[in-house]
């Protein structure tokens, strides 16, 4: 049998000593072989009695001695215990360690079972800001996260420490140490229930629900098809928008991510603070022009403009950004006159308006600017990504190694927000299907109301920028030019799609926020035109 | 801690290989069987190749990882909604869509004209008077200048407008905004029928699907055609017509019209859809 490998993480005095002490008193029953490799002492040390109990060795490693392989090769082979604890250096990168345990050599003697951080409430905040790094890759690749001291913050602060937890590490235990009775209850009983809801339960749900179409569809190509034919039609081409989409917009999401992922290892905070422009009126004219170079679909800017953000590039420019690059994008000129050949004022006023509403939202939050480290999820750390891979690169440096962080972070990326590229797809392929074109033909008459419907519209179908306006000339007939533009201004800008996907890294407020801005001001901004000009 | 069981793999590795792998093997089906036609527009193609380049990248990179039992903990249930695309995507195989029950711009007498390419009258409403004023006031010759390219394909093979995939948005345009200087003239071309509850008897539109980008902006574009036994025509089937052009009003509109002289059933063409770009 494998020697299993326990890892306590957490800095000096956050009580990692005492926690193996809690729960070297509820495990001593089991007669295990247990050997503790201390790899700092603080004031607590493992109490005399399990010292003296001949199935517990406690090892100290020596202050300049490295925990290494051969280490704890040579404890297995001298002890073979069924258990090894490390009680790591808070300090000392947990990622290294795991990295260590995970080579070849190592992986046939030793499993890492279960990884537990501690965590002193008092400190968190603090520490967050001196060694951020270090503190958020103990926290997210805990299994168990146990806050220490709760009792001594507030509740709020408490429940605030709990949140940001949580933020880093979705799926591990966050136990309050002071609030559950005791250690063992909760690790036995409750962590493994978790445990089982965590995966295999999940496994076995996704096997059912297969199961479950799978007998549905033969069940119903059994029942009499003909009977049945509009419901199916309407399914085949929800399915086949839904897919269209996705064929669609997937490519240009990997193009997203993957200068997502090329900013994130590339281009340091540092660069950005240095190099973009301290003149306002200079970052707005930069965030216009960065749209012309950045020819993509609308789905591939939304990475993009978080991982700048995030970088620290001001949130008002970022804005001004993501809604401006899907109008100027030369892409998306080319197609609104290819739609309406011979009106070029149409292209012009969509530009126009387009860049007035970007400019204009990008305004609002340079006057009324938004706390970023509330809007934005995993700010905390200021410099670092959650993602484990961002951390494995500092080990492996090198062109090989970046590659391939390069390529893992994309991948880390894509899957985070593709889930809601997913899921918006699915919503706008749903709009498209169920919402009856008749609606529209009744509110056409009626000047600002079409407007307003024609910008729900853009919303809920979430058509691509580069084809919207092919969609726009066909509503031509029963709007009025202005209706038209509503939906060709607001539909790359805001749409349902791109808002699930920032849901990823921004909190809700500030998506509610940027919709009613963007729609108010494009309502307004077409208002304005129609007055001025149509 | 008892002892928990912990698989030697990674799980969720497993779940991005299998995903990853899973749109990989998508993409290349529906290229390799010229089904993506009903997804995407082929100018799609090279990027959905890129994606597939990248998305094997991405594979290569996580197979390494997939012994690491090392992992960021998050929950596999977000991996569900991977699974709906793939899921859907392989069970309902990409039939040619029912061209009639297409909702999204579903074409009827009231905005059949709407789906031209050029308006032939003023878009909209008279607020739109400063817009065309831009423009020159003779919009035929306008019209010309800025679509040269277009009229080039616009060519009678033998007094006949024989419309076929690459000259059909041209000419739509062309025959909707010039209808009068075409009436009278023969008119050959294939479509399906579409038909509608608001047709009268004898009349049906031979139209085909216009994809732009994706399935998602798919509409139906066609001319309305005058033929006696229209009701004898199946929706949905494919034909092949010949007639004579002539104007009708409509709504307050004039639009063209096609008095049918001979209709053949044709099988359906390898593609169905004709792309304006």
């Amino acid at each position: 049998m494998k020697t299993q490998i326990d890892i306590f993480t957490g800095f000096l005095g956050s009580g990692k000593t005492s926690m193996i002490n809690e729960m070297l008193e509820e495990y001593i029953v089991y007669e295990e072989k247990i050997v503790i490799i201390q790899c700092e002492t603080g004031e607590e040390e493992i109490k005399d009695d399990f010292i003296n109990n001949r199935n517990i060795i406690v090892y100290k490693l020596p202050k300049e001695k490295p925990l290494d392989n051969l280490y704890i090769k040579e404890i297995a082979e001298k002890y073979s215990p069924h258990r090894i604890i490390i009680e790591q250096n808070g300090m000392d990168s947990l990622d290294k360690l795991l990295n260590k345990l995970n080579h070849k050599g190592m992986r046939k003697y030793f499993v890492t079972n279960t990884i537990v951080n501690v965590i002193d409430c008092r400190k968190f905040h603090m520490l967050m800001g001196i060694v951020g790094d270090n503190l958020m890759t103990q926290i997210v690749y805990s299994d168990i996260v146990i806050l220490n001291y709760g009792d001594k913050v507030t509740a709020e602060e408490l429940k605030k420490i709990k949140r940001k937890v949580k933020i880093i590490n979705k799926s591990g235990s966050i136990i309050d140490f002071e609030s559950i009775g005791s250690f063992k209850e909760y690790i036995d009983e409750d962590r493994k229930e978790k445990w089982i809801k965590k995966s295999s339960d999940k496994l076995s749900l996704l096997m059912l629900t297969c199961i479950a179409i799978y007998l549905f569809l033969n069940i119903f190509k059994a029942i009499d098809l003909v009977n049945l034919n509009v419901d199916f039609s309407k399914f085949h081409i929800l399915n086949t928008i839904f897919i269209g989409i996705l064929i669609e917009s997937f490519p240009f999401l990997i193009i997203g991510v993957l200068i997502s992922s090329l900013i994130q290892i590339f281009v340091t905070r540092d660069m950005i603070v240095k190099y973009f422009p301290k003149n306002k009126v200079l970052s707005f004219l930069m965030a216009i022009v960065g749209g012309v170079f950045f020819p993509v679909c609308d789905c591939a800017i939304v990475p993009v403009v978080s991982r700048l953000v995030k970088k620290g590039v001001p949130l008002y420019a970022a804005v001004t950004f993501m809604l401006a690059a899907p109008i100027v994008n030369p892409i998306v000129i080319a197609s609104t006159y290819y739609a309406f050949p011979g009106q070029p004022s149409i292209v012009l006023f969509r530009l126009l308006i387009g860049i007035v509403v970007a400019v204009v939202s990008g305004l609002i939050f340079l006057i009324f600017p938004e706390n970023e480290g509330i809007s934005i999820k995993n700010l905390d750390s200021q410099y670092n990504c959650s993602c484990i891979y961002c951390n494995g690169y500092r080990i492996d440096k090198g062109i090989k190694g970046k590659i391939s962080v390069i390529f893992k972070h994309a991948g880390e990326e894509f899957f985070d927000v593709g889930k809601f590229l997913i899921i918006g797809a699915l919503l706008a392929s749903i709009f498209q299907v169920m919402i009856p074109k008749s609606i529209l033909e009744n509110v056409s008459n009626l000047e600002v109301t079409s407007i307003l419907i024609m910008m729900i519209i853009a919303f809920l179908f979430s058509v691509c920028s580069s084809s919207d306006a092919f969609i726009a000339r066909s509503f031509s007939n029963q709007f009025s030019m202005n209706s038209i533009m509503g939906f060709m201004v607001l539909g790359p800008m805001v749409d349902i799609k791109n808002l699930l996907m920032l849901s990823e890294s921004f909190n809700k407020r500030f998506i509610v926020k940027l919709l009613f801005i963007v729609f108010n001001i494009a309502f307004s901004a077409i208002c304005f035109f129609t007055i001025l000009f149509f | 801690m008892r002892s928990k069981k912990r698989y030697g793999i990674n799980i969720e590795v497993i779940f991005r290989l299998i995903f990853l792998l899973g749109f990989t093997t998508f993409f290349y089906v529906v290229i390799k069987n010229r089904t993506v036609q009903y997804y995407v527009h082929p100018r799609i193609i090279p990027y959905m190749k890129f994606g597939i380049f990248s998305f094997i990248l991405m594979s290569l990179f996580f197979i390494e990882e997939l012994f690491k039992t090392r992992r960021k903990n998050t929950r596999l249930v977000n991996y569900i909604f991977f699974f709906i695309p793939l899921f859907t995507s392989f069970i309902s195989p990409p039939k040619s869509i029912n061209p009639a029950s297409i909702s999204l711009n579903n074409i009827n007498k009231n905005n059949i004209s709407s789906n031209s390419f050029v308006k032939d009258s003023n878009i909209g409403s008279e607020e739109n008077d400063d817009i065309i004023s831009d423009l020159p006031s003779d919009k035929s010759v306008f019209y010309n200048n800025i679509a040269n390219d277009k009229k080039d394909q616009l060519v009678l093979q033998g007094n006949v407008i024989v419309i076929d995939d690459d000259n059909f948005i041209p000419w739509l345009d062309e025959l909707y905004m010039n209808m009068i200087e075409y009436e009278g003239e023969e008119i050959e071309m294939i479509g399906f029928v579409l038909k509608d509850s608001e047709f009268k008897q004898n009349e049906f539109v031979i139209a085909r699907l216009m994809m732009v980008c994706c399935a998602a902006d798919t509409q139906a574009v066609g001319f309305l055609c005058n033929y006696d036994k229209a009701s004898e025509l199946k929706g949905d089937s494919w034909i092949k017509v010949k007639g004579f052009l002539k104007t009708i009003e409509l709504n307050k509109e004039k639009i063209p019209i096609i008095e049918i002289k001979d209709i053949e059933n044709i099988d359906k063409p390898e593609n169905e859809f004709i792309y304006p770009y």
